[in-house]
């Protein structure tokens, strides 16, 4: 996990809205995923991937919505996304995506069984923001 | 007699295709090409009707190829899940692009199938696609 990963999460101030910031969302060669982010069962309601510092190669957005046990390369994501290269990713659920956990990686490639990210291999990251419940 | 004129602003997107019964067996190049769209703009999964998840999978091509042999896979470039009895809406502002066409399946496999059909949604699963040019 990225350790650049930071949450707003002030439930207990009253604010139903938890606000997630990673600034290498793909932090080296072979990356692991951010786990269970939230700790605990939520929706998504808006995600960005600003990739604009990724001009190598287009990336994979990986979400993985139903189990907190998440290892790339074996774990099918729910969600997949192509990033293309030198582009900011914008996506709104306005209705809410449920999901029982929260947690996304990023590679350069499409494949399930895949597990690398050349961008962040040469140093360059993308940063990931969202907001869920 | 007071006339006001204004202008209307162009069209973000004008092609929305439904299928209201998807199924695994693939819709090959719903846009004709790039002719009709070349963004997605929004997606809807109304997966109200059926007890488990349902994928919406998607190839940047006109023609969908299931995955084949491990070093040989065709994966997705963009998946979307809808949570058991549930309708969700994706929706991206900028539009993902694509250049060559647009195929797309539902099913309720997480996994990629080697070669072979992707099992059907357990029951029906309606899919908007709205895209533009």
């Amino acid at each position: 996990m990225s350790t650049l990963l930071k949450i707003a999460n002030v439930d207990e101030a009253g604010l139903t809205h938890k606000i997630i910031n990673d600034v290498r969302l793909a932090d080296a060669a072979s990356p692991t995923a951010i786990v269970d982010v939230t700790q605990e069962s939520g929706s998504l309601y808006y995600l960005t991937v600003d990739a604009s510092a990724c001009s190598g190669n287009p990336q994979w957005l990986n979400l993985y919505l139903v189990s907190s046990e998440v290892t790339i390369g074996t774990t099918n994501p729910d969600v997949h996304i192509k990033i293309p290269a030198s582009a900011r990713f914008h996506m709104s659920c306005p209705t809410g995506l449920p999901f029982t956990s929260f947690s996304a990686s990023l590679l350069t490639t499409d494949q399930n069984a895949g597990t690398g990210n050349d961008e962040a291999a040469a140093n360059r990251y993308a940063i990931l923001n969202a907001v869920t419940s | 007699m007071a006339v006001t004129k204004s202008n209307i602003p162009d069209r973000l997107a004008q092609t929305l295709v439904l299928d209201t019964s998807a199924t695994g067996t693939p819709e090959q190049d719903i846009f004709v090409g790039v002719t009709l769209a070349d963004k997605i703009y929004q997606v809807l999964i109304d997966n109200s009707a059926v007890g488990a998840a349902t994928y919406v999978r998607m190839q940047y091509a006109t023609t969908y190829t299931k995955a084949g042999a491990a070093t040989d896979p065709s994966p997705d470039d963009i998946r979307l899940y809808a949570p058991a009895n549930k309708t969700v809406t994706y929706i991206f502002p900028e539009g993902l692009v694509f250049t060559t066409g647009l195929s797309v399946l539902a099913t309720s496999d997480t996994a990629d199938v080697d070669g072979t059909a992707y099992t059907d949604p357990g029951d029906t699963v309606i899919v908007k696609i709205l895209g533009g040019t």
